[in-house]
């Protein structure tokens, strides 16, 4: 068996020595041995990879010198793979002239050698030539694809078992497609063919020509695009930022970190994105509240609180609850569940359907459907205001900007990644250093005299930031106005990559900051609408889709 | 940062999406002060030193005042080909950190995230592409980079290429270290001269490109025998000093003002006293060169002084230039920092053992892999050899990514180290 990582990697050439090829996309627990041999900023595949070669013992590896953090990988391996293991670093050109083929083969040609040597056997040509698989018929049916930097096979089972369409997966390393060997017995010339056939694939980013990538987006049969880049690897965020300042089809990042951790939260992108498919929602009545004689209950199970709606048979709201979010999910929703019917004088046996959103949506029990998060936000918003056309929603964990077209359905949205920056956790815990409540930070943020920049937003440093400020002594008030202005410049830029359009409202727990809308609206430069039930728009949206797909 | 620099940041930082032509005019001029400022009142360095400070200064400001005579090169790019066609070089380690010293770094990342470009990426090039697409960085007549050492050159030049929409030359640098590679690089010269001569429709002159690349030679020469007198003297400086001292011998390398500069600070050393008991560092990578801390500790300091960066002493000194192709091309692919990474850190081995650093600083700056990927490596075989090593993280020029007393911490931590104030730190 010999692993491999690259595309480019010949691995059919390691049929010729009676071994298989395996391609290696781990995911990992932890990466404390890859931090340990070499840096915690190289991307989170490099390190899952170092990783998982130290844990299992990888012996037999192919790199190429795709990028820094292989190449440095590569190193890093050398040095810590015993005497028995094999480790070869292909040295890959990034152009693809005859130049660049002749000196390809010849790298090919060395690997040939290193092989024979190692292993102690001859090559047999006849058997790599059988290993090339055939070339598969493109599919004649709507697909999604997987685009960007490779995947792990988990994230593209969750991607097929998710989405409505296949989905192909069309990442650096999923696009390999090779021809049919020619019928030669002169090594060199299989060779000089070999690397010019790998060159020719369709271009990786770190090729310097890339145009035919083009290919991967003009298929009249793609309905839309997921787009995974990994943390810390900057060749795909490069292409992704193209693809979205141009985007036609519906597209949905996925950025992954090389560990599992992060699956809920890729679930419910993936979801949201389900949800907004163009042909998902055909099946859809339109909503006509008159006529439907139901009662519904949305269900928010946010991180922080969990929200309540009701409506009553004429389709407006007859009772709501906000209740914290305590260690149990099914607890807080019962209680906030109970609290709203109360308040609606209406039994549990009364309502005719609920549908349960938010992160612990999948955790309730209350029997009735789930639904994410994005869908009900925008179908929330979107009731409480016909003109929105971007919401930009922060809560207490998460921030999200979605973009809804005159119907009301979601066109686009993003998501903050994983940390706590410029969301609710952040200002708590800066309300927390500076000794104030949630309340005085709203206003006080109001009075500043003078312009200060606090230019961490990780909770950490932003922490030591604000106490030196304190210690400087600054004034309260031109500290919080920084803070709001750093929050607002990150929901601004999550806002940019949805291409904003007014009308804006904010929505979530943190729009009850006035500071904060204050600031968000000065640099979005547009008026953003505060509605009073803002933090229940999710459960709000939650009980419409109850209501409108019995 | 200082409070006046600070405002004038803020300020530009304003006029950014706005009105960047605004923003380029405020900057020119805060850099044609500094060029004046430089000449006439902070005279603290050498005269060498001082010199090339004023070069680089020019330099800085061409691109903004005569666009369509400068091209966009990265900092490995042999530049003598531009010179023999009177074109100027500009390049995002310059430029970055001549934009975040004039406290207006900010915007420019600002502006480059919102457009989607990753927050993890090299903050010098992060810079360069706010720059240019706010509007305040003008089009340059064509972009010229090489593939060697970061991934960050293929992805910010080929986006700017688009961007300006102008002709777009690359050449791509093999790992390896052998005559092929070598051959393979100097072809791609050859036929990117020849565009270039096409391009500006001025004929190539061989003569003159030949004279330049003997220049490079001489002036890779006088460093390095700058650098072997440096070990035994005492030359207290300020950590920009080497951060154009990297710009001398990458980007204006084949220049008079390039070989005066090593020729100078060779004549300077021999001058200075001798070394004293102050803590010596070796330098590795970029500098963080802005951070008022790190000043603090750094600039000027008597008892403590980087002695070399290694980026100074990466590439040979070539002697034959009979064929200036090759010559450039060897520059490049024998140059410490290609290929694997144990050649710098043996790079780095040798010129310890001719320097005799008390401690060495691996700095990892925010987003290289290339460095920070073999920083472990290294240590363990710097601290085999005797070396104490620092692992420093930070950023040489966006100071979000320098976290307050992190890093400062764990450099003033190593220094009490190296002077013996401790007997283990574990940093
Ligand atoms: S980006 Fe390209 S070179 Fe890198 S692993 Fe993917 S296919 Fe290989
Ligand atoms: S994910 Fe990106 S940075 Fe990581 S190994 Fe692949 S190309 Fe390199």
């Amino acid at each position: 068996m010999i692993a491999y990582t690259c595309k480019y990697v010949p691995a059919e050439l390691f049929a010729g020595f009676g071994e298989t090829a395996v391609k290696l996309n781990p995911t990992v627990e932890n990466f404390e041995e890859a931090d340990r041999l070499s840096h915690r900023n190289l991307c989170s595949y490099a390190r899952a990879l170092l990783q998982t070669c130290r844990e299992q013992h990888v012996k037999n590896l192919v790199l190429t010198t795709c990028c820094d953090a292989m190449r440095r990988t590569g190193d890093v391996l050398a040095a810590a793979q015993g005497e028995d293991a094999f480790l070869f670093v292909l040295d890959l050109p990034h152009a693809d002239g005859p130049c660049a083929r002749s000196r390809y083969a010849a790298e090919l040609h060395r690997l040939v050698d290193a092989l024979a040597a190692h292993f102690g056997k001859a090559f047999d040509l006849e058997a790599c030539r059988a290993a090339f698989a055939d070339r598969e018929a493109l599919p004649q049916e709507p697909y999604l694809a997987l685009l960007g930097a490779r995947s792990h096979d988990a994230l593209l089972q969750m991607l097929q078992k998710e989405l409505p369409f296949p989905v192909r997966d069309l990442t650096c390393v999923g696009s390999r497609l090779l021809p049919q060997p020619p019928q030669t017995d002169n090594l060199n010339a299989f060779l000089e063919w070999y690397a010019g056939a790998l060159l020719e694939q369709i271009p990786c980013m770190r090729m310097t020509e890339t145009a035919q990538r083009r290919s991967l987006t003009e298929d009249p049969q793609l309905r839309g695009i997921l787009y995974h880049t990994v943390k810390f690897c900057d060749y795909y965020g490069f292409e992704y930022a193209q693809l979205q300042a141009h985007a036609r089809l519906p597209m949905l990042k996925l950025e992954t970190d090389g560990t599992s951790g992060a699956e809920g939260q890729l679930r419910t992108r993936v979801q949201a994105f389900a949800e907004s498919l163009p042909q998902q929602k055909q099946h859809r009545a339109p909503i006509s509240f008159a006529s439907q004689g139901r009662c519904t209950a949305g269900i928010d199970s946010g991180s922080t609180t969990t929200n309540v709606v009701i409506l009553d048979a004429s389709g407006k709201i007859a009772g709501s609850s906000i209740v914290p979010t305590g260690a149990r999910a099914a607890v807080s929703a019962h209680n906030a569940l109970e609290q709203a019917l109360r308040q609606a004088n209406l039994e549990r046996g009364q309502l005719d359907e609920v549908v349960a959103t938010g992160y612990g949506r999948a955790y309730l029990g209350t029997g009735g459907r789930d639904v994410t998060e994005i869908t009900c936000h925008a179908k929330g918003a979107f009731y409480l205001d016909s003109s929105v056309r971007t919401i930009i929603d922060i809560g207490g964990q998460d921030s999200k900007a979605i973009r809804l077209d005159d119907t009301g359905a979601v066109k686009t949205f993003v998501m903050n990644d994983k940390c706590a920056a410029g969301t609710g956790r952040f200002l708590e815990m800066m309300a927390r250093v500076l000794e104030l409540s949630m309340e005085e930070m709203s206003n006080c943020g109001l009075h500043w005299k003078e312009e200060i920049s606090i230019s961490s937003m990780c909770t950490v440093f932003a922490e030591s930031e604000v106490v030196s400020l304190v210690a400087q002594s600054k004034s309260t008030a031109d500290i919080v106005h920084g803070l709001n202005n750093a929050v607002a410049a990150k929901a601004v830029s999550l806002a940019a990559r949805v291409n904003p359009q007014e009308r804006f409202m904010m929505t979530g727990g943190v729009a009850a900051n006035r500071g904060v809308v204050k600031a968000i609206s000065e640099k979005l430069g547009a008026p953003l609408r505060v509605v009073p039930e803002h933090q229940l728009c999710g459960a709000l949206g939650a009980a419409l889709l109850a209501l409108e797909n019995p | 940062m200082n409070a006046a620099v600070e405002k004038f940041g803020r300020i530009v930082d304003r006029q950014l999406e706005q009105r960047p032509k605004l923003a380029r005019g405020l900057l020119t001029t805060a850099y044609r002060l500094n060029g004046w400022a430089g000449r006439h009142v902070f005279k603290k360095t050498t005269p060498a030193r001082l010199e090339l400070a004023s070069v680089c200064n020019d330099v800085i400001i061409r691109p903004f005042v005569h666009p369509q005579q400068s091209v966009m090169v990265s900092l490995f790019t042999p530049c003598e080909l531009l010179q023999t066609f009177g074109m100027a070089p500009m390049f995002p380690e310059a430029l970055s950190a001549y934009l975040s010293g004039a406290g207006a770094e900010r915007g420019f990342i600002d502006a480059v995230e919102k457009r989607g470009i990753p927050e993890t990426f090299c903050s010098y090039h992060k810079i360069l592409l706010g720059a240019a697409e706010t509007g305040v960085l003008p089009k340059p007549r064509f972009i010229f980079n090489t593939t060697f050492v970061c991934d960050a050159n293929t992805l910010s030049f080929r986006r700017l290429a688009k961007f300006y929409g102008v002709p777009h030359f690359v050449l791509d640098v093999p790992n390896g270290q052998d005559e092929a590679a070598v051959t393979y690089v100097a072809e791609q010269l050859r036929d990117c001269g020849a565009k270039m001569s096409s391009l500006l429709g001025k004929p190539l002159d061989e003569t003159a490109l030949r004279q330049a690349v003997q220049r490079s030679g001489q002036t890779l020469a006088a460093y390095q025998a700058y650098l072997k007198v440096r070990a035994q003297k005492s030359m207290p400086d300020e950590m920009t000093s080497e951060m154009y001292a990297v710009f001398a011998l990458h980007v204006l390398l084949g220049s008079p003002e390039a070989l005066r500069f090593a020729q100078g600070i060779l004549q300077g050393a021999e001058d200075a006293p001798a070394r004293g008991k102050e803590v010596r560092l070796l330098w590795v990578h970029t500098l963080p060169h802005l951070d008022t801390a790190m000043i603090d500790l750094l600039d000027f300091n008597p008892q403590c002084q980087i002695l070399a960066n290694d980026v100074c002493f990466d590439a040979p000194a070539v002697t034959d230039f009979s064929d200036p192709w090759r010559a450039m091309a060897r520059r490049l692919v024998e140059n410490n920092l290609n290929g694997p990474a144990q050649r710098r850190i043996d790079a780095v081995l040798t010129k310890a053992k001719e320097l005799h650093p008390d401690g060495v600083v691996w700095f990892c700056h925010w987003g290289c892999h290339h460095t920070g990927g073999a920083a472990q490596l290294a240590r363990a075989q710097l601290e085999a050899a005797g070396f104490p090593t620092l692992v420093l993280d930070g950023d040489g020029c966006d100071r979000s990514n320098c976290p307050p007393g992190q890093m400062t911490t764990r450099m003033q931590a190593f220094l009490e180290l190296l002077e013996g104030k401790h007997d283990s730190v574990h940093l």
